[in-house]
């Protein structure tokens, strides 16, 4: 019976300090904000804050939002952001670590190889070779395979032209098969759990 | 021999139109490098499209929320107490508060019952008098008639009944009593599910040509803290639906 509010007028509701309609800006907005930022950054930790910033700067930024996209998109463009400045003050390659937090300290997996624990069996292979590749191609190929988002909605959250967007996505593509080890003609898809390189593997018959 | 650079993305995703996958298809039937970057980007596609979902941290709003609940935004709203206790123990400790820093505010009933040591139950009992004027607000003045009026209200040594009709902007004044005040009270409660009720100043006015009632509501950081803010609630009057909120400091 009652239409769920559009994202425009939570938007005004929040922006005039309304704290139940940002909340439900984030209930609706925060697994995708948060898919993005764990693709991008390649570890829970680092999703955690990055897409807390992102929502934090959204929040301050609510009175910018003119409605000239749609406010996933607008959203999205301030966590690839947030990841970006997340990214270069880390300076280094993501840290790939288990999900479940009772793993404590001990949680960091190191190299691929050492693929062990469970919860992360089907993942682990396509994340760590997506930290492999180059950050422009990374949060292109996220932002068109793994959000599914258009291009020019990618175009607008990148500000780049379209045709840019999609070379980095094809680049991006590319650079992640060879990091997976998919060699052309060779076989099919390589799947989750199949350790990055694909020596001494099952093949992939899906 | 040209490669459709731009067209092979799409070309793996099908997000073509079908002239233009009919002209990629074209130039891959003559471009074996194509060909083979296409197969590798569509497996490096499918691979991608395989990751299962990701469990949320339930948290992500946490950092903003408290930048809300600090002021942090432009228009802060109500503090998180007021939405967060059951609505009679906030409107109770609002009413509780207002009269602790006012000594003189609405008729004797009120006063009564503080004096009493009794917490009202409900804040329509009180006498508060509905003004109503002609002005037609916008988010500005909302702003600066949300400025005088925390200056008049939280100033204990003033008459509020008093300052309200000397100083409310131009305009034909007059004050209705508690049956109007009752509806706009209502009004703005159905509006706006986290009002705290208790206005020191009720208003009939109307925002950007919408006709209005205006709550004034004196508001603290806690339960036992003294009021350090003024908020302006403003419902319409003829659907009871939302229309603004605006936020002062006093």
């Amino acid at each position: 019976m009652n239409e769920p509010v559009p994202d425009d007028d939570l938007v005004r509701l929040a922006a005039g300090g309304d704290r139940d309609a940002f909340g439900t800006l984030v209930e609706r907005h925060g697994s995708n904000i948060y898919r993005l930022c764990l693709r991008i950054m390649g570890n829970p930790e680092d999703a955690h804050d990055a897409a807390q910033d992102t929502f934090l700067v959204a929040m301050r930024k609510l009175d910018q939002f003119r409605g000239e996209a749609a406010f996933g998109t607008w959203l999205h463009r301030i966590g690839v952001n947030a990841c970006y400045d997340a990214l270069r003050r880390k300076k280094r390659r993501p840290i790939l670590r288990s999900v479940d937090p009772d793993d404590g300290p001990q949680a960091d997996l190191g190299p691929a190889e050492d693929d062990r624990a469970d919860e992360i069996v089907g993942t682990m292979g396509v994340a760590q070779a997506l930290a492999e590749i180059a950050e422009d191609y990374r949060v292109a190929v996220v932002l068109a395979d793994v959000q599914d988002m258009a291009y020019d909605d990618i175009a607008k959250i990148l500000d780049v032209p379209v045709g840019t967007v999609k070379s980095r996505v094809h680049r991006g593509r590319i650079a992640l098969a060879k990091v997976l080890g998919i060699e052309p003609g060779a076989r099919g898809p390589r799947r989750d759990g199949e350790p990055i390189g694909g020596a001494g593997t099952s093949e992939g018959q899906s | 021999m040209t490669h459709p650079l731009e067209q092979l993305a799409p070309y793996v995703d099908g997000s073509l139109t079908r002239p233009e996958r009919l002209e990629v298809e074209r130039h891959l039937a003559s471009c074996a490098q194509c060909r083979s970057e296409v197969a590798v980007a569509s497996e490096a596609r499918a691979a991608l499209r395989s990751m299962p979902e990701v469990e949320v941290p339930t948290d992500l709003a946490v950092p903003a929320l408290e930048a809300m609940g600090t002021g942090e935004a432009h228009h802060p709203g109500p503090p998180r107490w007021v939405r967060t206790i059951p609505f009679v123990a906030a409107a109770a400790v609002v009413v509780l508060l207002v009269f602790i820093t006012l000594p003189r505010l609405g008729g004797g009933t009120a006063s009564d019952s503080a004096a009493d040591g009794a917490l009202p139950t409900a804040p329509d009992t009180r006498d508060l008098r509905l003004e109503i004027i002609s002005t037609d607000f916008d988010a500005d003045s909302l702003q600066a008639e949300a400025q005088t009026s925390a200056a008049r209200y939280a100033d204990p040594t003033s008459d509020p009944q008093e300052g309200a009709a000397l100083s409310s902007p131009a305009g034909a004044t007059k004050t209705e009593g508690a049956a109007r005040s009752s509806e706009a009270l209502r009004c703005l409660r159905t509006a706006f599910e986290g009002f705290p009720g208790d206005p020191v100043r009720l208003v009939e006015a109307s925002f950007e040509g919408t006709p209005a009632y205006l709550a004034f509501v004196l508001e603290g950081p806690g339960a036992d803290q003294p009021a350090d803010q003024m908020t302006v609630w403003v419902a319409a009057r003829d659907d009871c639906s939302i229309v603004s909120l605006t936020s002062v400091r006093l």
